[in-house]
C-alpha cells in the first residue's frame, strides 16, 4: 500500500477511535451519532478534484460555522451544554475528514482525536474506554510517525518539486511491513512507559474541577418501596453487581446470601419501610461494629460492590462488623460513614460513583443479643386492611395445632416450599385490581421469589409471628479468571426473617426450582466472565488507583527490588511473596499471555506484512540456491557486483558450473527485471541441472 | 581531486554539539499535556492521568527513536571539481546507514561552514535510508567570492518518528578548497593568438591530436576525453592521453602587482579567468603572465586547473613571482 493510501488508512482508524471515545456514555445521542457517522462515511468520497474547489473549501467553513451557531441556539434554547459541546467537536472532526488536502489538515485531526480521547474521561470510566485508549495506544505511532512523513515530504519536496512529492507519498517501499511491525512494536514500550507514569505521578488532585461521578446501575427492590413483581424480570440480567472474595474455598461452588434490606409495612400490592431516624454506626480500631466487637477470629469476606443507585451495603449472614477502608480524595484520607436504620438497613453515606470495597467480617456462632421491643413486635405484626380473608383463613389452617413460633414458621414455610403445591415461575398473571397475593397463593401457585417471600410474611404475621420481608441477593458464580464470585442482578432476591426464639432467623420459602432459571453456562458466559474479570482488574488497578494504592505499590516494588538484590529483611513469609519468582507464580497468567499474544500478534503481524508487501519471484529461491553453490565453490558474487559478471569470470575459466549459472541467471534477471514468465518445469529443470553439475 | 574533503574514518569523526529542540507541533503538544496534567491533578480522574502518561510516553519515545535514527550514519561530501564564484556548483552529500537493522528516516544534512558566512547550505534531505544503504543527494551552492573556502562538517538532524522533538548533532569534517574566479566574457584586447584563422577552426572542433594511449580519469578532465568502450571493458572510467602538438596558444596578462584591492582588479582576474577557460575549451593553449612575475602555461588538453587556482588566490600587490 502506498504511503499516502496508508496514511489515510491509519487516519480514519485514528479519527474513529476519537469519535467511538465521544460516543461513550449517554451524553450523545443516538441520533446525533448516526449523523457523525454518516459524515464519517462520506468525508471518504471527498478527494483532490473537491479540494482543489475554493467553493468546497468554502462550503466546509460555511457548515462549520453554521453548526457552531445552531449550537450556541440550542444552548441558548436550554440544551445541556455537554453533549452539545461534544457534538460540535465530533462535526470539527468531520469537517477535518472532508478537507484534508495536506499534512496540517491531518495534524489538525491527530489533534481532535487527542481531545475527543481527553472529553471521554468525563463520560465513562467503563471497560468500553479501555478498549478505546488501547487502541489509541496501538494506532498512535503509526499515526503520528506518518503524519510527520508526509509533513517532511511536503515541506522538502511540495514547494520546489510537486513531482516528486506526488512520487514520494505514492511510493510503497517508504512505509512497508517492516515500519509498520515496528511502529506497532512501539506500542509495547509506550503501554509500559505510561503505566509507569500513571503509576508514579502522585495522586494530589485539588479537586478543583470534578467530574466522572457516575449515578451506578439501577438495582430494584433496596430503595424505600418495592411494588410486588419487580424482580423475577430481571433473573437472567448477567450484569455484576458485587464480586466476592471469601477467606477460604475459593473455586469450590459456593453459594452466598447477601442481606441488603428488609421492610416492615405490608399496603396490599408492594412492601414500604417505615420512617425510622437513621443512626450512625460506631466504629472502633478501623472496625464498623454492626452486632458485637470483632474477636480478630472472624472470617472475612472481601465484598467489591459496584457503583449502584442505593447506597446499601451487602453483608453475609452471621456478620457482626465490617471493615471498610478510607476514601482518599485530595491526598487526604477520609473515613467512611456508615449509618443504620430500623430492619438493619445498613447504608453508606458517601456515595463517590466508584467502586466500593469492603471487608465483613463473620462470626455465624456468635453470641448476638437481639430484641424486640412491643413497639417492633406491633411494627413487624402488622397486616393491611383489604387483606384477603383466604389468606388469613389459610394461614389460620396452616398453624392449627402449632405450640410455638418455630412451628408455625416450619409449617408455612412447608407449604410454600416443599408441599409440591407451587412452582418457581418468572412469569406471573395480570393480577389488575385484585390482592396479588391472593392470586398467588390461591389461583396461579406460581410466581417468583418475592410472591414466596411476601406470602410467607403475611402468613406468618397473620398466624402472629414477626416477621419481615428482606431483599438482597442469593447466588455466585465463580470467576476462575479474576478468581472472585460474582453476584449478578439476576441474583437478587428476596426471603423472609422471623423472630423465633428470640432471634432474627432466615427464612428461604422459594422454592429450590429458582436455580435452574438462572442464566446458562455456556461459551458466551465464559467470556462474559473474562471480560469481568478484566473490567475488574480496570476498575481497581485504574479506574480506583489512588493514593494509598501508589504508596503501597511503590513500597511493594522496594521490597521487590530489595529482595532481587537479596539485601532484604523481611519476615520470610514476606519475603516469600515478595519475592521475584514469588510475583511471578503470583501474577495473573492471563495477564502475562495477553502481553505475549499482543508481542506475537505484531511480531507474526508484521512479518506477514511484509511477505505481502514484497513480490516473491519464482526463480528467486533457485537463484539463492546458485548463491550458495557458488560461494561453496569459493566462486561466490562479490558484493555490489552484477552476478553476470561473475559469471563471465567462471566461463573464462570454463569452469564446469558456468553454463547452468548463466541459464538460472538469465532466468531470473528476466523474471525481475524483464517481466519473463517462468514456469516451475523450468525451475524444476534448472535446479536438477544445478544440483547434478555440483555433485 | 580539487577541494575533496579529506578523508577521514569515520570513528576519528567528533560528534559535536548534540541539538534538542520542540517542533511547533511538539510545542502544542506539550502544552496540551500540560492541560492534562493539570486537569489530572485538580480532577484527580486517573482516566486523565492515563492520557497523560501515554502523551507523555510518546514524547519519551519519540526522543529515544530520534537519537536511534540518527545513530549509525556515515556523511560524506563530494565537491566538485571546479567551483566558480558566483555561479552555482553541485556539491553531493553521501549518506550511509550502517544499521544492520534499523532504516534512518528522515534525516536532514547541513554542510556547515565557518560561523558567520552565509554560504551555508539548505541542506539536503534524505527521507529513508535503508540498513546498509547508501544514497547519495546533491544540492547546488552558489559562493559569492573566489578564494580559499572552509567547510567545518555537517549538522544532521531528524524530527523522526513522531515530529515533536527534533534531535541532531554536529559531525566534524572540515575540507578546504579554492573558489576559482567568476568567468567573465574575455575582452577583445586579453589575448591575441598566436596561430592563423584555419588552424583555430580545427582546433575549436577538439580533434585532430595524437593519441598517446589511456589512462585513469581524473577529475577536472574533460568528458570527451573519456575513452567509453574502453571504460566499459575495463569497469573503470578512462581518458585518452594525447601527444603534446603545435597547438595554437593565446596569453593572458594580468597586472597584479600595481593593482589595488576593489572592482577593477577583481573585474580584471575575472576576465582572464572567462578567457582562460573558453580558450582551454576551444582546444587552445593557454599563456598566462602576471606582473608579479607569475607565469604559467597550459598545453592544449592539459588540465588548467592550477592556472585557476592561482587566479582564485591571487591578491593585489603580489611581490613575488612565481613561475611554473
Amino acid at each position: 500500500m502506498t504511503l499516502l493510501r496508508l496514511h489515510v488508512l491509519v487516519s480514519y482508524l485514528f479519527a474513529g477511535l476519537g469519535l467511538i471515545g465521544l460516543s461513550l456514555g449517554t451524553e450523545v445521542s443516538t441520533g446525533a451519532m448516526l449523523l457523525l457517522a454518516v459524515g464519517y462515511v462520506g468525508s471518504l468520497f471527498a478527494g483532490p478534484k473537491q479540494w482543489a474547489s475554493p467553493r468546497f473549501s468554502r462550503f466546509v467553513d460555511v457548515a462549520l460555522v453554521a453548526t457552531l451557531l445552531l449550537q450556541v441556539l440550542r444552548g441558548l434554547l436550554g440544551a445541556s451544554v455537554l453533549p452539545l459541546v461534544l457534538e460540535f467537536a465530533g462535526v470539527l472532526q468531520i469537517t477535518r475528514l472532508i478537507y484534508r488536502p495536506s499534512a496540517r489538515e491531518y495534524y489538525h485531526i491527530l489533534a481532535l482525536s487527542i481531545l475527543h480521547l481527553i472529553a471521554a474521561t468525563v463520560l465513562t470510566s467503563g471497560l468500553d474506554y479501555a478498549a478505546v485508549f488501547f487502541g489509541f495506544v496501538l494506532v498512535t505511532p503509526w499515526m503520528l510517525a506518518m503524519t510527520h512523513l508526509r509533513a517532511e515530504i511536503e515541506r522538502h519536496y511540495g514547494p520546489s518539486s510537486p513531482r516528486t512529492m506526488q512520487r514520494m507519498l505514492q511510493s510503497k517501499s517508504v512505509a512497508g511491513g517492516k515500519f509498520l511491525g515496528g511502529m506497532a512494536a512501539l506500542t509495547l514500550p509506550l503501554f509500559v512507559l505510561s503505566a509507569a507514569f500513571f503509576m508514579l505521578v502522585p495522586r494530589v488532585g485539588v479537586g478543583f474541577l470534578d467530574f466522572g461521578r457516575e449515578s451506578g446501575q439501577q438495582v430494584a427492590g433496596f430503595g424505600g418501596n418495592v411494588e410486588l413483581g419487580g424482580f423475577g424480570t430481571i433473573r437472567d440480567n448477567p450484569e455484576v453487581v458485587m464480586r466476592i472474595v471469601p477467606a477460604q474455598n475459593r473455586g469450590q461452588n459456593q453459594t452466598f446470601r447477601l442481606r441488603g434490606t428488609s421492610f416492615d409495612l405490608y399496603d396490599g400490592r408492594g412492601w414500604q419501610r417505615s420512617n425510622s431516624e437513621p443512626e450512625p454506626v460506631r466504629a472502633s480500631l478501623g472496625t464498623f461494629i454492626l452486632r458485637a466487637p470483632p474477636r480478630f477470629t472472624e472470617r472475612r469476606m472481601q465484598i467489591t460492590l459496584e457503583p449502584i443507585s442505593e447506597p446499601v451495603l451487602f453483608l453475609p449472614e452471621g456478620t457482626i462488623g465490617v471493615e471498610i477502608p478510607p476514601r482518599i480524595s485530595e491526598a487526604q484520607p477520609i473515613e467512611r460513614r456508615l449509618s443504620r436504620r430500623e430492619g438493619l438497613d445498613i447504608r453508606f453515606d458517601d456515595a463517590d460513583g466508584m467502586a466500593f470495597q469492603y471487608s465483613a467480617l463473620i462470626a455465624p456462632e456468635a453470641e448476638l443479643s437481639e430484641r424486640l421491643s412491643a413497639e417492633q413486635r406491633e411494627l413487624y405484626l402488622q397486616l393491611p386492611n383489604g387483606l384477603s380473608e383466604r389468606v388469613i383463613e389459610q394461614a389460620r389452617e396452616l398453624t392449627r395445632e402449632s405450640v410455638s413460633d418455630a412451628e408455625r414458621v416450619r409449617r408455612i414455610l412447608d407449604w410454600l416450599r416443599n408441599s409440591g403445591t407451587f412452582e418457581y415461575s418468572l412469569t406471573m398473571p395480570d393480577v389488575g385490581e385484585r390482592d396479588p397475593l391472593d392470586v398467588f397463593l390461591f389461583e396461579a401457585k406460581s410466581g417468583h421469589c418475592e410472591y414466596f417471600s411476601s406470602a410467607f410474611s403475611v402468613l406468618a404475621r397473620a398466624a402472629g409471628v414477626p416477621t419481615r420481608n428482606v431483599t438482597g441477593f442469593l447466588g455466585g458464580t465463580y470467576n476462575r479468571y479474576g478468581r472472585y464470585y460474582t453476584i449478578t442482578q439476576g441474583d437478587a432476591h428476596s426471603w423472609a426473617e422471623a423472630w423465633v426464639d428470640g432471634r432474627w432467623q432466615t427464612v428461604d420459602p422459594t422454592p429450590p426450582g429458582r436455580g435452574e432459571l438462572g442464566p446458562s453456562n455456556n461459551l458466551l458466559s465464559d467470556f462474559r466472565a473474562f471480560i469481568d474479570a478484566v473490567r475488574a482488574r480496570w476498575q481497581r488497578d485504574v479506574v480506583g488507583f489512588d493514593l494509598r494504592h501508589q504508596t503501597e505499590g511503590l513500597r511493594s516494588l522496594y521490597r521487590w527490588f530489595r529482595q532481587a538484590r537479596g539485601t532484604g529483611t523481611e519476615s520470610p513469609d514476606q519475603s516469600e511473596n515478595s519475592s521475584p519468582s514469588a510475583w511471578l507464580r503470583s501474577s495473573n497468567p492471563f495477564g502475562f499471555a495477553g502481553i505475549l499474544a499482543l508481542i506475537a500478534s505484531f511480531l507474526v503481524g508484521g512479518w506477514l506484512f511484509s511477505r505481502r508487501s514484497r513480490k516473491r519471484y519464482r526463480s528467486e529461491a533457485l537463484f539463492r540456491e546458485l548463491e550458495r553453490t557458488l560461494s561453496k565453490l569459493g566462486k561466490e558474487v562479490p558484493a555490489g557486483s552484477p552476478p553476470m559478471q561473475q559469471i563471465r569470470v567462471l566461463e573464462k575459466e570454463d569452469h564446469p558450473i558456468a553454463n547452468v549459472s548463466r541459464k538460472i541467471a538469465t532466468l531470473y534477471l528476466g523474471e525481475r527485471f524483464g517481466d519473463l514468465t517462468v514456469r516451475p518445469t523450468e525451475i524444476r529443470e534448472l535446479r536438477r541441472e544445478l544440483r547434478r553439475t555440483r555433485n | 581531486m580539487l577541494g575533496r574533503s579529506k578523508k577521514k574514518k569515520p570513528d576519528e569523526r567528533r560528534k559535536l554539539r548534540p541539538r534538542f529542540r520542540l517542533t511547533g507541533e511538539g510545542k502544542v503538544y506539550v502544552f496540551v499535556a500540560l492541560g492534562v496534567g493539570l486537569a489530572a491533578v485538580n480532577t484527580g480522574n486517573n482516566l486523565l492521568y492515563l492520557v497523560l502518561g501515554l502523551m507523555l510516553s510518546a514524547l519519551l519515545v519519540s526522543g529515544t527513536l530520534s537519537d536511534l535514527s540518527l545513530w549509525g550514519l556515515r556523511i560524506r561530501r563530494v565537491v566538485p571539481a571546479q567551483i566558480f564564484a558566483a555561479q552555482p556548483a553541485q556539491f553531493e552529500i553521501e549518506i550511509r546507514n550502517t544499521k544492520r537493522w534499523f532504516s534512518s528516516f528522515s534525516i536532514e544534512v547541513e554542510d556547515v561552514a565557518p560561523n558567520g558566512e552565509q554560504e551555508s547550505s539548505g541542506g539536503c534531505f534524505f527521507l529513508k535510508v535503508p540498513p546498509k544503504g547508501t544514497q547519495r543527494v546533491p544540492y547546488p551552492r552558489t559562493f559569492s567570492s573566489r578564494g580559499e573556502q572552509e567547510l567545518l562538517g555537517f549538522q544532521i538532524r531528524t524530527r523522526f518518528p513522531f515530529g515533536l522533538i527534533e534531535k541532531g548533532r554536529t559531525l566534524r569534517d572540515p575540507a578546504t578548497f579554492v573558489k576559482y574566479p567568476t568567468p567573465l566574457p574575455p575582452e577583445e584586447s586579453d589575448g591575441e593568438p598566436e596561430a592563423s584563422a584555419g588552424d583555430l577552426r580545427e582546433h575549436q572542433q577538439g580533434l585532430g591530436h595524437e593519441v598517446d594511449g589511456i589512462r585513469e580519469y581524473k577529475p577536472g578532465d574533460d568528458a570527451r576525453a573519456i575513452h567509453w568502450r574502453r571504460s566499459a571493458r575495463l569497469d573503470q572510467i578512462v581518458v585518452r592521453k594525447r601527444k603534446p602538438d603545435n597547438a595554437p596558444t593565446l596569453s593572458f596578462e594580468l597586472d597584479d602587482q600595481r593593482a589595488v584591492p576593489g572592482e577593477a582588479f577583481e573585474h580584471a582576474v575575472s576576465t582572464n579567468t572567462g578567457g582562460i577557460v573558453e580558450a582551454h575549451r576551444s582546444g587552445f593553449g593557454v599563456r598566462f603572465e602576471s606582473s608579479s612575475g607569475f607565469r604559467h602555461e597550459v598545453r592544449a588538453g592539459e588540465r588548467v586547473d592550477p592556472l585557476l587556482r592561482w587566479l582564485g588566490l591571487v591578491e593585489p600587490g603580489t611581490k613575488e613571482g612565481q613561475t611554473e
